[in-house]
């Protein structure tokens, strides 16, 4: 075989398949899911709600109407109305806004943080390494309700402090708002308790595909590390950073709500699932509604997005694929 | 041949590995030397340190390993005072490397086209554009056939053959005037490692590149190799013009090599020889020479003293205390 022959007579059939991505075949693997599908359609839904609730909210959610009190669903009041006459529906669509838009900044505050830390400390190794252990392990040994409700209690005057200063010093109005006041020590105490879960997942997947031969062989090209890093080691995580996103929105959701269920998160005048169900469970048992409304909202919501990130699991987890 | 045309000259590289149990002698004392459009083959079983040789070429070695003596001289200058920096100007420019599993050394996540593009961004500072239409004509070059198509393809759409060819591109892309092959075709097909060495052969004849082959395959340097090195315990016992080691093979090791490969043609009962025992660990190595244990040919003087290497013929040496072959 001479040298020109060898190179056309390459016998590899060449039609070429039409080029699919990681993501595409992700996407077609996620689409036969039908838990999955479910999850993204209420979670989609539950999004569209909460980015317009004063719109799908019949009415204000704090006005008061003495004349109802505590009625059960109806043709006026969807969900009935509370102990103050509000109506109900109207309080619950305003809760999930709270409760996602919590769970948004949560997440994607976690997600950096956790990526950071976790990404840092594989890389780097030696004590950075050891310290970004030892902080993540510290945060996980501990009951993730106990702690954010410490740190909530610790950080409020800190964070009451600093409002007071920033409004001093521009005159944002808003930054006297108490009830801004509280989801700024929402954001802090779940972000503080919940980064280090994804923090040590990325710590794993970074030290192992450290190891890849495909890491190696960037090497062996001469990629700087920051190349490596942006290029190879970050997408190659960023799968299972999605999934574990997805799977923790919900649960940010439902932990704000706990929060404000003890009275430490979100409080009136600020609509929270949580303070509803509070302030329900006095009268459970004559208004079993004014519980199992934001109740069950609140776990079909979480269930949803539990099922989409299981589905985005089964999708973007190549060991789990094969099947 | 003269000094000039050499890409690489290895003398006296001395790597180890500091474990825990000791200091691992890697590679003791490995000299070899490529010229420009020649293709050696470095041989031996695993763990012989002919990988690790490979590592200290590119200055890969992971944490525990150094490079402890001997001079790595690649196109002119001496690589192995060099910091981590300037390797990386080094690596993928003037040496580069292609790996044994193709689908391991590719990033799953990234087109074939993109991170054949990335050695040119890299180290030419190319644009995408420019890029891109040399990664093109680099997939042609390989033999890989719509190539602009084949661009947009993931490493898992190819075929391994395909793979292997991409690889190799890769590793072509900033002609580098030293390539090292590790393994290159152990994880093919058959008749797909025939097409990837002449592949090589082709390769090496335009671009002019020394190549050195890593195997455990005495077939393939047979085939392809202008000179074999073989390696065992981390030392060269043997090398020379591949023809010469594989007609009248000096050391004992190296008839044991050739002596456990299939030969249609000899007597089917005896035509396999296995070479008895394991190779030894390397750590604290005992003196003498590494092979005696496994050797027919062993007598007091390789108990106790380390056999240099000697001439057995015109650039054939090898280092055996018993090359007459007599004990």
């Amino acid at each position: 075989m001479t040298a020109n022959a060898s190179a056309a007579s390459v016998s590899e059939p060449f039609a070429a398949p039409k080029p699919r991505s990681l993501w595409t075949d992700a996407a077609r693997t996620f689409s036969r899911n039908k838990a999955g599908m479910t999850g993204l359609v209420v979670a989609i839904l539950v999004l569209l709600v909460a980015a317009f609730a004063p719109l799908i909210a019949p009415y204000d959610f704090a006005d008061q109407d003495w004349d109802h009190v505590r009625e059960g669903p109806s043709a006026q009041h969807l969900m009935g109305t509370d102990s103050l006459g509000r109506d109900l529906f109207s309080r619950v669509v305003m809760g999930v806004r709270t409760a996602v838009f919590v769970a948004m900044i949560v997440t994607f505050s976690t997600a950096m943080i956790g990526v950071l830390v976790g990404a840092l400390g594989a890389l780097m190794g030696g004590w950075v390494d050891a310290v970004a252990v030892w902080i993540m392990d510290g945060l996980l040994n501990f009951p993730s309700l106990w702690l954010a409700a410490f740190v909530s209690v610790v950080s409020k005057p800190i964070i009451a402090r600093l409002a007071q200063n920033i409004y001093a010093a521009t005159q944002w109005s808003f930054m006297q708002d108490t009830v801004v006041l509280d989801y700024l020590v929402v954001f802090v105490c779940l972000s503080f308790v919940w980064w280090a879960g994804l923090g040590r997942l990325v710590r794993g997947q970074v030290l192992s595909l450290r190891e890849k031969e495909f890491i190696e062989a960037q090497r062996a090209i001469g990629a700087p590390p920051m190349w490596i890093t942006m290029r190879h080691l970050v997408p190659n995580v960023l799968g299972q950073v999605i999934v574990h996103m997805s799977s923790q929105f919900g649960f940010a959701m439902l932990s704000e709500s706990s929060l404000s269920f003890l009275g430490i998160g979100i409080r009136p005048p600020g609509a929270s699932l949580g303070a509803m169900i509070f302030a329900g469970m006095a009268n459970w048992r004559s208004d079993p509604h004014l519980v199992a409304m934001p109740g069950l909202t609140l776990a079909v919501i979480v269930l949803a997005f539990v099922f989409v990130g299981d589905a985005l699991n089964d999708a973007l987890n190549p060991r789990i694929r094969e099947r | 041949m003269n000094a000039d045309d050499k890409v690489i000259q290895v003398q006296s590289l001395q790597t180890r590995f500091f474990t825990q149990d000791g200091a691992v002698a890697a590679v003791e004392g490995l000299s070899f030397d490529v010229v420009s459009g020649e293709m050696i083959g470095l041989v031996g079983e695993s763990g012989c340190g002919k990988s690790t040789a490979a590592l200290s070429i590119l200055r890969l070695l992971p944490p525990q390993g150094r490079i402890v003596g001997g001079e790595i001289i690649l196109n002119g200058r001496d690589i192995v005072p060099l910091s981590n920096s300037q390797m990386r100007t080094v690596r993928g420019a003037e040496v580069a490397m292609i790996f044994q599993d193709s689908l391991a050394a590719l990033d799953p996540t990234m087109k074939v086209g993109a991170q054949l593009m990335e050695p040119l961004q890299i180290h030419r500072g190319m644009s995408g554009q420019d890029a891109r239409k040399v990664a093109a004509e680099l997939l042609a070059k390989v033999g890989i056939p719509a190539p602009e198509e084949r661009l947009e393809s993931y490493p898992h759409q190819f075929s391994g053959g395909m793979r292997q060819r991409a690889m190799i591109a890769i590793a072509l892309s900033c002609n580098p005037r030293l390539l090292i092959a590790d393994e290159p075709t152990t994880a093919l097909d058959v008749t797909v490692q025939k097409q990837i060495l002449q592949l090589m052969l082709r390769l090496r004849d335009e671009t002019g590149a020394g190549v050195v082959i890593i195997t455990h395959d005495v077939g393939v340097v047979a085939e392809t190799c202008d000179r074999v090195v073989v390696m065992y315990a981390g030392r060269e016992v043997e090398s020379g013009l591949t023809r010469e080691v594989f007609v009248a093979p000096a050391h004992p090791y190296t008839i044991g090599l050739l002596g456990s490969t299939l030969d249609l043609n000899r007597d089917r009962k005896a035509s396999l020889q296995a070479i008895p025992g394991l190779p030894p660990t390397l750590i604290n190595l005992p003196p003498g020479c590494p092979f005696w244990p496994r050797c027919a040919r062993q007598t007091e003087i390789c108990h106790a003293q380390t056999p240099v290497l000697e001439a057995v013929g015109a650039g054939h040496e090898a280092a055996c205390w018993h090359l007459d072959g007599k004990v």
